[in-house]
């Protein structure tokens, strides 16, 4: 069977590790990532959350993804109840 | 006693944290990347205190960890993080806080006292671990502080473990080395 140029790509990639685990981001990061840019938006700041977004070190492995997902989930739920009041509809669940 | 421990931000930049030497006596350079910083309640009524110098607004997970074994089943270490930006705290928050929060500064108060503790396997050092939950925290820019406390003046060790990236270019595991016997079995 002859190669195409696809197939020795994909070979390539994956010699140079490219078949390196890469998680898809979770839900609740990405919804940890919508309310703090609208936070920041209303604070006129600029968090850095470059860890919980597709390519962060969150999503390198399915470890790094279930420790990420949950620091997520419980930083929204506290945002949520800490800052009940002035938290953006973003935050909303 | 105030154990105190200098983090000096440089840069902004895991799931296996970087081991540090004992807290007090260790300087971090970059506290953007994964760190676990081990220190030891001795009489139970130490405060430990971690200094965060953020050089960019920066969210990042925290969490206390406690070696799982019999003798620590009841040794469950508070922590606060506070500085500004973060929310006001309650009257029940603020009763609890082993210092008065400076001017303008808010927290986020990990009681860790959740009913049923999380187990969680360290990799690297290959130990289960009893941890407080992970939370992410939005820091700003400027000043932090870490509280580490024992609400019930229990002894024993501890771990605080903030940050996700890996950065072990430079060796990151010669504190280990170096005081073996704060991380061995």
């Amino acid at each position: 069977m002859a190669y195409d140029g696809r197939m020795r790509c994909f070979f390539l990639i994956a010699m140079l590790g490219g078949c390196a685990p890469e998680v898809e981001p979770s839900a609740a990061c990405e919804a940890y990532v919508t309310c703090l840019g609208a936070r920041d938006l209303a604070r006129d700041r600029n968090t850095d959350v470059e860890r919980f977004v597709a390519g962060g070190a969150c999503w390198g492995s399915h470890e790094a993804a279930e420790f990420c997902t949950g620091a997520c989930e419980r930083g929204l739920d506290w945002l949520r109840e800490a800052e009940a009041d002035t938290l953006p509809t973003e935050c909303s669940p | 006693m105030r154990a105190g421990l200098w983090l000096l931000l440089l840069l902004p930049l895991a799931e296996a944290h970087r081991p540090a030497g004992d807290i007090g006596d260790v300087e971090i350079t970059d506290a953007t990347i994964s760190w676990l910083i081990p220190g030891t309640f001795e009489t139970g009524d130490e405060v430990f205190v971690v200094e965060l110098v953020m050089p960019t607004d920066f969210a990042l997970p925290f969490e206390v960890l406690v070696e799982k074994r019999p003798r620590l089943a009841d040794h469950r270490p508070m922590y606060a993080v506070v500085g500004p930006g973060l929310p006001t705290p309650t009257a029940d928050e603020l009763a609890v806080l082993p210092y008065p929060l400076p001017d303008g500064w808010g927290v986020y108060l990990d009681q860790n006292d959740l009913p049923e503790r999380i187990v969680y396997f360290e990799q690297v050092m290959r130990r289960n671990m009893w941890t407080s939950g992970t939370t992410a925290l939005p820091l700003q820019r400027g000043p932090n502080e870490v509280w580490i406390w024992s609400p019930d003046g229990t002894t024993g060790d501890f771990q605080l473990g903030f940050g996700v990236e890996e950065d072990f270019s430079d060796g990151g595991f010669g504190a280990v080395f170096a005081d073996w016997g704060t991380y061995a079995y």
